[in-house]
Formats: structure tokens, C-alpha cells, sequence
């Protein structure tokens, strides 16, 4: 049975937006907490870093860290100044080599001002070779000044010499000065070596550090996707679940009312466009309700089930196949001409016929009543379809169940059935405007020599037309029954009757009792039984004075439920009357177990009674039955006097008809009532 | 015929002129230097008064348009007056053109100074540092220094290395 739901199809192709709002709002604050915190790490270690970076390269281009060369100069220009003054020595007149000299060493006396100026680096400043130096430099300035501060023309040897000799001390402490930068220099450079290796270890700490965040962020990502795909995985399948449920029934696994009008929906579309021909058909099943009766619900249960298992041989895989609602299925049968839909409707028909549900030992036989209509581009929608097939299986139900009826345009059943939509559309209107009236008629008793105990009768029911013509019961009864408006009905007249004879309390002394009319359908309800004994409780009446009467095919349909409210109204005092006996299912078994009063035998017995000895036999047999049972008995459709006195000798107590009385309204009772002070 | 001989005779003599005009505008002739030379150019520049090289005394550059000005330096603590012939000025009298300009002091020290310097920082050859003399205990004779203070871009380790003293030798490359 193909299962056809647009729910199955579900969401897929998601977008990295939607997985970031699955993600739990905790989670997302950790996420973003946790990114907002990365970039302020990267952001504040970039910016240390940078600082760090822009230190070094500021020492480096300022050559804090490379200062020996200054000191390097410096005793460059005193070798030079050494050299020029040796060559000096060598020819003391050569004005050229004079003037070299006095250019060397002014050249070295500016180097030593220079450092005067304190622009040299302040590391040395305070070391002890480098104000030695500065002291000797000084000394020795002090004495060359006056002799080559201004290149001289002429220099005597012994002064050169003097000035040479001055050197040697000078040149000591100029080249201790230059190792003692050298080593300083050599600290430096270590020192700058170990900045270089510590902020190396700090940049690894920091990108190890960075990593790891990174590496945190990236594995509560990856977890909270997980997580993510694997809920979104349950929802899916959750959401098929659901679909799935809510397009089929729970019991049969069938697909849903709901569902299957879809997909005749669609079967309709198809064939309007393109003039393909389907098949729908309703299945009722016959005789459910005794086996859900019987046996219970669960049997019920299991009866559908097999009953499922049973029509699905009879139909394709690619048929659509559906439960409606209590015992009703539904088939749609895809591109299926007239001739094959009759076909499978009746082996459907045969297939339930011959299935036998077997339930703790008991077996019963179940038929199926199918209507079907095929589908095909004249419908103008598919309630129209619907409709058609509800009135083909209603229309074979009622000719007998266990049959098949194919619904046709000019279909005399279906006319009938409209016609009984439109009574239904009257009764409810007659309902809601009040618009009945009670009649009643009397019940008299035929048996000389019995004590009189006062006025009997039935109330009967009649409808108002608009044109105020009045209705007889066997109008609209039947209708009401069909359509589920029997309950309402008797809640009408409940009201109207109890709260009459609470009007007139003081006047039916007289009455012995006034017959009331239950359906088999308020029997059934509950909740109608619930509000008629709280009625009763709630109305102070002497509700020995009413009698309920019951079909008896209703109180043995319900008979689980008929038996313990029959017993419940007597114990208020009112009687119960199985009415129309002997028309229907009779069962003389079923009396002993019923709680009632009175046994009204049906009318058709009257008919031929006088020449009829089987109906004489029957009544005979009834009345017997009713006197070992303590009944009373009631014999309806009475007209003639022959009629009552052979019903006198069969035994019979009261006899109901025009014979006595013909209906008329109820307040004409209270006037006999008056009449007949006394009982007759 | 009359017409188009007076044309090349007018054209040979805007030439001519025109030549004569082109050759006063780039450079004086260089003079030979009198006094002990200060200071000497070479490599690629076009005026030259000894061979290969332009010498030059102090009256020579005393010639040249002086350019003054007042800065503080790393080697004194306060501001000082500076005066003498602007390097582009001494650049244009020698004809220079190149892209970089080796700097030697007395000492042998040496320093590449990129040939815009002279036109984008105004750097001059000092001669005088507030009225007096510079000689060679004082940075001199000749000091090569930049505008540090109008020009406060200039302050940092690169300009101050490029402000030689006892500068004696320039190489045009």
C-alpha cells in the first residue's frame, strides 16, 4: 500500500547559519566568548611582540649595540698622528710632513673632544680605562698644543721626539680603553643574544599558547557540529515519525482519512489531466459492533488487523488503501477500468465472506458492504467522489449488507439518500426551534375481572412542519436513526414529558403509567444514559408513573449497557417495555436476562391475526411467556373488536390502537384524566 | 632660391645661439684653486680643474652662495649657527650627476649619502659654526650638516651618520 506522504520529505541541504542556531546557547556564549578571547591574545601578543621587535631594531639602527668603533677611531687617529710625527722625525724641516702631523693630531685632539662632549656611548663613560685614557689624552694635549695645534713651520728634532715619546704611555691607555669597549661590547652582544633567544622562547610560548586556543576553538567547534548533525540526524528521523503518524493509522498501519483523501486528491488531478480512469471504494464492515461487543475492544482490534491482512491480498502494491474510521476502509485503485473495480470489489466481497475471526474460541463471520465510484474527469472535486462512494456502500448496506453497489449518476438509492439529506437538515431545524408536539395514545387493558389501577398510554411524537402540517414518527425516525439524530430527539421529548407532568403533578393521580420511547442509539450513549437518571434525580416526579420503552433489537445490541441502566430506572420506579417484539431478532433467552415490565407485541401479528394461526401461536406464545415472566403484555395496532377479544383469550392484558384511541395531543389526557375520577 | 638660402643660414645661427645660451646657463668655468685645497670632487662631474678631479680652496668656496642656518646635533648641547656653501651648490659648480655621493673625512672615514639628499634635505659644507671658523679640532674644515631642526624627520641615527666632519673628499658615482 503505497504509504503517500508529502511529511516524509524532509529538510536537508542546511546552511552553516542554521547549524549556528542549533548550537545551545551556552555553548554559543563559550564560542564566542572563546574567539573574543583569541583575538584579544593575538591582538595584545602581536602588539608585545611588535614593541619587542621595534626595541631591537631601534638598538640595532642607533648601534647602541656597536659602539666599539668610535674607541676603534680614536686609536686609529693616534697611530696615524704617531706615524705622520715618526716621518716628521725624519725630516724635521719638511714643512709638508709637519703639516700632516699637525693635521693627525688635531684630527685625534677632535676625536678626544668629542668624547669630552660626552657623545660617546655612556657604558664607558664610568669605566676606569676610559677616564685613564681621557686623563692621558688631556696630559697630552695639554703639551703638544702650543707646538702642533697650529701647523708650524719648523719643529726642532728634540721636541718631535719628546712629542713621540709621549705617545707610548698614551697609546697604553688608549688600547686598554679599546679592550675594555671590546669586552663591553662582547657583553653587550650577549646580553642582546640572550633578549633575542628570550624573546624567541616567549614567541614560542605565545604561538604554543595561540595553538592550543585555536586547537580548543577548533575541537568545540568540531564537537557542537557533531552534536549538531547528530540532532539534526534524531530530528529527521523524529519528523519522519511524526509523518509517518500523522498520516497513518496507529491500529492497521493504514494510511489516515486525512491522507487518503490527499492522494485521491492527486488521483483526481490525474485523471482530469489526462483522462485516466481510478476507482474508489468504501468497505463497511457488517456485524463489527457484536464482535466489539462481545468480546471487547481488544478483539475488535485484532478483527481489524486480520480483516486489513485480508483485503490487502485482494488489491496491488500500488493501490492506495486506507482505514476511514471505525470499521470503514477505503481503496483507491489506480488506473482501474469499470469492469475490473466491479472485479475486486466483489473479491474483496468474497474474501470477506469467507474469513471467519476466531476470538477466545468463538468464531464469527464478518461481511463487507462496498460501495465504489470511479474515478474519472466528469467529478468536479473529490468530496463529490467521497460522497458518491459513502452513499454506494450506505445504499448496500441497507439492501442487505454483505454486497457490492457501484455508484451510478441516476441511482434511485442515492436519490433516496439525498432525500434523506434534506430531512436531516429538517429535523435539525425542527430541533432547534422546538418545533414537535407530544400526542399520545391510550393503552387500555382487555382482561375482565382485574382490579383497575388507572389510565395507561404511550407518548408518541409528532413534527411541525413550517406550513404547520403535522408529521407522523414514521417520517422522520428512520431519518433521525440514520443520521444520528435519535439521541437529540429523545432528549427533546425526555425534557418536554418530564417537565409536563411536573405542570400537571396534581392531575395524574389518575395515571398509572405514560409510556416513553428510547432509540437504540441513546441506549448506546453514555453520556445520554449519565444525563437521563441525573434528570431523574434532579426532577421531582413519580416515576413510577413512566414507562421507558425499548426496542428490542436496541436493548440487545447494547445489552452489556442495557441491562445495569435498566436497573437503575426501575430502581427509580420507572418501568421498561420491550417494544415491537417479535419483529425483529427475537430471543426468548435474552428475557430472562433483561430486566423489563411490559412486552409490547409488535404490530404485524394483528394483521392476519384472525386468520392467521401462526400468528395466533406466536402471540399465544408470547403472552405465556410473559405471564411465567411476569410481564405484562401489550398488543399495538389493535382496530377491531374481533382482533381484541381473540387477544383476550390468547392472554394478552392491554391492547393499544384506533380501536380505543387514536393519537391526539397531550393535554387531551389531562380532560379523561378529569373525566375518569376513577379508574376504570 | 634667394629665400631658401636666407632659411638655412637663419637656422644655423638660432643653432648656434642657442648652443652658446645652453652652455653659460649649466656652469661657470672652474677656477684653479690658490690656497691649500679643502676640499676635492670627482667621478662623474663635468667642470674639473685638476685632471680628473675639482679642487677646492677656501676662497673658492667662500665663493660659492653661503646657506645658514641654526640646529642642535647630537655633539653639542645646544643650538648652533652653521654657515657655508650648500651641498647642491658645490654639486652644480663641479656639474654632478649621479645617484651617490661617497663622503670621505680626513681621518679615511667614509659614507654613502644618496645624491637627492642635496636636493630634498638642504644639507650644507659648514665652514663657520657661529661666526667662527671651523678647523680640524673643531670638525672642520669642512662639516657636512643637515637642517635637523627645521627638519625633524632628519633626527635619527641615518642623517646623523651621514653628517660627516673633516669631510675632504667627494666621489660622485
Amino acid at each position: 500500500m503505497s504509504a503517500v506522504s508529502d511529511g516524509l520529505k524532509v529538510r536537508s541541504n542546511l546552511k552553516l547559519g542554521d547549524f549556528y542556531t542549533e548550537i545551545k546557547k551556552p555553548t554559543r556564549r563559550l564560542l564566542l566568548a572563546l574567539s573574543a578571547f583569541i583575538l584579544i591574545a593575538v591582538a595584545g601578543l602581536s602588539w608585545i611582540q611588535y614593541q619587542q621587535v621595534s626595541q631591537i631594531s631601534r638598538g640595532t639602527a642607533q648601534g647602541h649595540e656597536n659602539f666599539l668603533w668610535e674607541f676603534f677611531q680614536l686609536e686609529l687617529d693616534l697611530m696615524r698622528y704617531q706615524d705622520a710625527l715618526r716621518d716628521a722625525i725624519e725630516q724635521p724641516d719638511s714643512a709638508a710632513l709637519l703639516l700632516k702631523a699637525s693635521n693627525t693630531y688635531n684630527i685625534f685632539a677632535s676625536q678626544v673632544m668629542l668624547f669630552d662632549a660626552g657623545t660617546s656611548h655612556d657604558v664607558m663613560q664610568d669605566s676606569a680605562s676610559f677616564k685613564q685614557a681621557m686623563a692621558e689624552s688631556h696630559r697630552y694635549l695639554l703639551a703638544t698644543d702650543s707646538h702642533l695645534e697650529i701647523p708650524p713651520s719648523s719643529l726642532a728634532r728634540t721636541t718631535l721626539l719628546s712629542l713621540m715619546q709621549g705617545i707610548q704611555s698614551l697609546k697604553v691607555s688608549v688600547h686598554s680603553l679599546v679592550l675594555d669597549a671590546h669586552k663591553l661590547q662582547a657583553t653587550r652582544l650577549s646580553q642582546m643574544l640572550a633578549d633575542l633567544r628570550t624573546y624567541a622562547n616567549y614567541m614560542g610560548i605565545s604561538l604554543a599558547f595561540l595553538f592550543i586556543l585555536a586547537f580548543c576553538f577548533g575541537l568545540t567547534a568540531v564537537v557542537q557540529l557533531a552534536l549538531v548533525g547528530r540532532r539534526q540526524r534524531e530530528l529527521e528521523s523524529l519528523h519522519r515519525v511524526v509523518s509517518h503518524r500523522a498520516a497513518h493509522d496507529s491500529l492497521t498501519n493504514l494510511v489516515n482519512r486525512f491522507e487518503f483523501e490527499k492522494h485521491l486528491s492527486r488521483m483526481h488531478d490525474v485523471s482530469r489531466a489526462h483522462g485516466v480512469e481510478h476507482a474508489v471504494m468504501f468497505v463497511d464492515l457488517d456485524r463489527f459492533k457484536i464482535v466489539n461487543d462481545t468480546c471487547g475492544h481488544a478483539a475488535g482490534d485484532q478483527l481489524l488487523r486480520e480483516v486489513v491482512q485480508v483485503i490487502t491480498q485482494c488489491v496491488r502494491s500500488t493501490d492506495t488503501f486506507g482505514r476511514l474510521g471505525g470499521d470503514e476502509f477505503g481503496v483507491i485503485l489506480s488506473n482501474c477500468c469499470k469492469l475490473k473495480a466491479a472485479e475486486v470489489a466483489e473479491k474483496i466481497r468474497q474474501a470477506v465472506d469467507d474469513f471467519r475471526f476466531e476470538f477466545d474460541g468463538r468464531r464469527f463471520h464478518i461481511g463487507a458492504s462496498i460501495g465504489w465510484v470511479l474515478v474519472d474527469r466528469n467529478w468536479r472535486n473529490t468530496a463529490e467522489i467521497l460522497q458518491a462512494a459513502d452513499s454506494a456502500c450506505y445504499i448496500a448496506k441497507h439492501a442487505g449488507r454483505n454486497r457490492v453497489h457501484a455508484y451510478q449518476d441516476d441511482d434511485s438509492g442515492v436519490r433516496a439518500l439525498k432525500d434523506g439529506v434534506q430531512w436531516v437538515h429538517r429535523l435539525e431545524e425542527a430541533l432547534d426551534n422546538g418545533r414537535f408536539e407530544l400526542h399520545w395514545q391510550r393503552i387500555m387493558p382487555i382482561q375482565l375481572g382485574r382490579a383497575p389501577v388507572g389510565i395507561k398510554g404511550e407518548v408518541l411524537l409528532r413534527m411541525v412542519s413550517p406550513e404547520g402540517r403535522l408529521i407522523s414518527p414514521g417520517e422522520f425516525v428512520p431519518v433521525a436513526e440514520r443520521f444520528f439524530l435519535a439521541s437529540r430527539m429523545d432528549r427533546w421529548v425526555l425534557f418536554a414529558v418530564f417537565d409536563w407532568m411536573l405542570l400537571h403533578k396534581t392531575e395524574l393521580a389518575n395515571l398509572d403509567r405514560l409510556a416513553i420511547n428510547l432509540s437504540g442509539q441513546s441506549l448506546g450513549d453514555p453520556v445520554f444514559r449519565t444525563d437521563l437518571l441525573a434528570l431523574m434525580d434532579r426532577m421531582p416526579l413519580d416515576y413510577r408513573k413512566v414507562c421507558f420503552e425499548v426496542t428490542e433489537t436496541a436493548a440487545m445490541t447494547n445489552l452489556s449497557e442495557s441491562v445495569p441502566f435498566f436497573q437503575e430506572l426501575r430502581r427509580r420506579g420507572a418501568y421498561i417495555a420491550l417494544d415491537d417484539f417479535g419483529s425483529g431478532m427475537t430471543s426468548y433467552a435474552y428475557l430472562k436476562t433483561l430486566p423489563a415490565d411490559v412486552l409490547k407485541i409488535d404490530g404485524q401479528f394483528m394483521r392476519n391475526l384472525l386468520t392467521d394461526p401462526v400468528d395466533r401461536i406466536c402471540i399465544q406464545s408470547m403472552a405465556q411467556l410473559a405471564i411465567v415472566t411476569q410481564m405484562q403484555t401489550v398488543a399495538e395496532w389493535v382496530e377491531t373488536p374481533e382482533v381484541e377479544d381473540l387477544l383476550r383469550q390468547l392472554g394478552v392484558d392491554h391492547v393499544q390502537g384506533y380501536l380505543h384511541h387514536r393519537p391526539a395531543p397531550l393535554d387531551s389526557l389531562l380532560g379523561i384524566l378529569n373525566r375518569e375520577p376513577f379508574p376504570v | 632660391m634667394k629665400t631658401s638660402r636666407w632659411m638655412v643660414c637663419r637656422f644655423f645661427l638660432c643653432l648656434f645661439s642657442m648652443s652658446v645660451l645652453t652652455f653659460g646657463a649649466q656652469a661657470q668655468m672652474l677656477s684653479k684653486p690658490t690656497g691649500p685645497v679643502v676640499l676635492t670632487v670627482g667621478g662623474n662631474i663635468s667642470q674639473r680643474n685638476a685632471g680628473n678631479f675639482a679642487e677646492f680652496d677656501a676662497e673658492m668656496l667662500d665663493n660659492l652662495p653661503v646657506t645658514e642656518f641654526s640646529t642642535t646635533s647630537p655633539w653639542h648641547n645646544t643650538s648652533v649657527i652653521y654657515s657655508g656653501p650648500s651641498l647642491s651648490a658645490v654639486l652644480q659648480a663641479v656639474g654632478a650627476q649621479g645617484k651617490v655621493l661617497n663622503l670621505m673625512a680626513l681621518n679615511k672615514y667614509e659614507i654613502q649619502v644618496p645624491f637627492n639628499d642635496a636636493a630634498d634635505f638642504s644639507p650644507i659644507l659648514a665652514r663657520r659654526a657661529n661666526g667662527k671658523g671651523l678647523v680640524i679640532r673643531t670638525k672642520g674644515p669642512l662639516l657636512m650638516i643637515y637642517p635637523f631642526d627645521s627638519k625633524p624627520q632628519l633626527k635619527n641615527d641615518v642623517y646623523y651618520s651621514r653628517s660627516i666632519w673633516q669631510l675632504q673628499r667627494i666621489m660622485v658615482e
